[in-house]
């Protein structure tokens, strides 16, 4: 079954042996800290990050040694300095005496209890945080199946499995707006898989091994989530084919009410499917469609079939007709202006599948279950579209793509570009780096690859501390036209070296509003700001990638001149702003 | 079915199959250390269907101890 196909432990502990993590560009360091044995678990993250091209390393604290790694200043936990940590604690360790006999004390005394081991925990977590620009990821506490009261556990005030869904409740409330620290729902992990399956007695007498060792590599898998989300590589988009796919059958022979798709089996396996892509699309995941399939017969089913869940505008990209699964990615890619590798091909065909694989490997291709009862489970445990937060824009993403195609109308029937960017309209506001922009202007610097001057890449923290610098601009900008509202998609980061001259560090839009001039005005507004506070020159840098070609010649094109590997402008002529653009500060 | 054993033990441990016999132990095995044992024991079990007591997995020293307890399971390796 798809959902627990995972290799033994032996496999990655072997295999992260041979892997010369210097072949990666991408590079994490990532720190375990655990109250119990976690051995394999780094090797483990070896290798996962190795397939997933990235370079992984790793620094385990002794064993339960957290909090001296913590504590001590001089440990080498800091000295490693980790972009994410994982601090894994136990139930047990955590209640010490009191996991058997919680009925020792009272229940006011219970209640002290767990406020005092949760202020414990958060303590330790904020002297980490004054220490280290670490994300951190503390994994909450798993709530025992068992209780000494049994069936009476629902009749005792503040129980044993109270007090640890208390104390967990507690711990991620105390970080819900925390944008450092992350709560692992380790509980949940734990039920998905069965305590039963988890936790051995045998290893754990003999080891301290509080997860069986088969379970190791699921947990990693979890924990790739958030080494995924912190690096950017969070796939954007599913493409989807249709026949027995999202219905079961094929439309162009079994026809409209031949199809399987309704509230009996098999058809509810595909109802329930299109709800989970539907679940999906509404956190932010675009979706789109590429199938070999007449387009009036499918288009029929999506628009007019009771059962059918995901409609016309859930997808952002309909590509269904007689061409080449190949040509048709290719096509979304650039409608969507996004790159193949931040997307997820679903067909049912393997044939295809692999062929997809073997021309764009770009793409992640998933494996299809034999069987569609498991296709939710097939989407649901892919850790691939996990990002660190989700933003406005993310959660109006599907509809801003349907304004896009209206757009793309507009364009078509006007008939020059000038007449085109006129009759849109277009409003920028320009906003200063705060505590709503900041998530957004973070996020925006992690996943901008085409149209980024220096693909320089800052969380949260890093955003946070240059907006409060005095000689440093951080700001981004709003785009509406009469089409809809584009959201927070460009952003710039400014030093002031001096009075008279400035450096670009970053400069960055999102490739969704290319083509249509703003990259430009909004140079042109700082250039003007610029002049009118006595500035003389402005530096800018290209620091080319594998993606940024769209904006290599962006400086030059506003008029910058290059000068020693930088690109230089006198601010000495007059600077005008596009006539289509509306710029203002808000 | 001996040859599956030391199979199992080489590539745990990361090492030659010729390097492997029933003395093979921490002392002559470079990467036998308390947890790659773990790890050798959970193989072991799943490669044979069977699950060894904690005594036993306290008893185990060397890959002729493992060999001995799986004959408790009724896992006879030779003869």
């Amino acid at each position: 079954m798809s959902m627990s196909h995972e290799e033994k432990l032996s496999y990655y502990m072997s295999n992260s042996n041979i892997i010369d993590i210097n072949k990666f560009e991408k590079k994490i360091k990532v720190a375990i800290l655990g109250s119990f044995t976690l051995n394999g678990l780094a090797e483990t993250l070896h290798v996962k990050c190795a397939n997933d091209q990235i370079g992984c390393l790793t620094y385990v604290s002794g064993y339960n040694q957290y909090n001296q790694d913590i504590l001590n200043h001089e440990s080498k936990l800091y000295s490693f300095s980790p972009d994410i940590t994982f601090l894994i604690l136990d139930t047990r360790t955590i209640l010490g005496n009191f996991f058997y006999s919680p009925y020792s004390l009272t229940v006011s005394e219970r209640k002290e209890f767990v406020g005092k081991k949760l202020n414990d925990i958060v303590n330790l977590i904020n002297k980490y945080k004054e220490r280290s620009d670490s994300k951190l990821v503390i994994t909450n506490f798993n709530v025992p199946a068992n209780s000494p009261y049994g069936i009476l556990e629902n009749k005792i005030e503040y129980g044993l499995k109270d007090m640890i869904k208390d104390l967990n409740h507690r711990l991620s409330d105390t970080f819900t707006n925390d944008a450092s620290v992350y709560v692992y729902d380790f509980d949940g992990f734990v039920s998905k898989f069965g305590e039963n399956n988890i936790f051995d007695y045998r290893q754990y007498f003999i080891g301290d091994i509080q997860i069986s060792l088969d379970y190791i590599p699921h947990l990693a898998n979890e924990l790739m989530g958030y080494i995924i989300a912190i690096l950017g590589l969070s796939k954007k988009c599913i493409v989807l084919d249709l026949d027995n796919t999202l219905w079961g059958g094929v439309i162009g022979e079994d026809g409209f009410d031949g199809i399987k798709l309704g509230p009996t089996a098999p058809g509810n396996a595909y109802v329930e499917f299109q709800k989970c892509l539907l679940s999906l699309s509404q956190r932010g995941i675009i979706l789109a469609i590429n199938s070999k399939n007449n387009l009036d017969d499918a288009l029929q089913v999506i628009k007019n079939h009771p059962y059918m869940v995901l409609r016309e505008e859930n997808f952002a990209c309909i590509k269904i007709n007689w061409d080449h699964k190949v040509t048709n990615m290719k096509a979304i890619a650039d409608e969507l202006n996004i790159g193949l590798d931040s997307m997820v091909f679903i067909d049912d065909d393997p044939t295809l599948r692999e062929f997809i694989q073997l021309s764009l490997p770009q793409i992640l291709t998933i494996p299809f279950p034999n069987d569609p009862s498991q296709l939710v489970n097939s989407i649901m445990n892919l850790n691939c579209f996990n990002t660190l937060n989700v933003t406005e824009e993310d959660l109006k993403r599907g509809e801003m793509y349907v304004q896009q195609r209206k757009r793309k109308e507009l364009e078509e029937t006007v008939s020059n570009i000038g007449d085109f960017l006129r009759q849109l309209n277009i409003r920028v506001t320009i906003k200063k780096a705060d505590k709503f922009t900041i998530p957004r202007i973070s996020q925006l610097t992690l996943k901008t690859n085409q149209f980024n001057l220096t693909t320089r890449r800052y969380n949260e923290e890093d955003i946070t501390k240059f907006s409060q610098d005095p000689n440093m601009i951080v700001e981004c900008a709003q785009i509406e036209d009469k089409f809809g509202d584009n959201g927070i998609t460009c952003v710039y980061i400014i030093k002031k070296d001096n009075n008279s001259q400035w450096t670009i560090d970053s400069f960055l839009m999102s490739c969704r509003i290319m083509g249509r001039e703003i990259e430009n005005g909004i140079m042109a507004y700082i250039l003007q700001r610029a002049k009118s506070k006595g500035v003389a020159k402005i530096l800018g840098e290209f620091i080319p990638t594998k993606k940024n070609k769209p904006s290599e010649d962006f400086l030059q094109n506003c008029g910058f001149k290059k000068h020693d590997g930088l690109f230089v402008y006198s601010l000495d002529n007059v600077i005008e702003i596009p006539p289509h653009l509306n710029i203002k500060e808000e | 079915m001996v040859n599956k054993l030391y199979e199992i033990v080489a590539k745990v441990m990361n090492t030659d199959i010729s390097k492997i016999n029933d003395m093979s132990s921490h002392e002559s095995v470079k990467g036998w250390d308390s947890f790659s044992v773990y790890v050798l024991l959970n193989e072991i079990e799943t490669e044979f269907k069977i699950r060894f007591t904690m005594e036993e997995t306290l008893d185990i020293k060397n890959v002729g101890d493992f060999k001995r307890h799986l004959l408790n399971h009724g896992i006879v390796l030779e003869g």
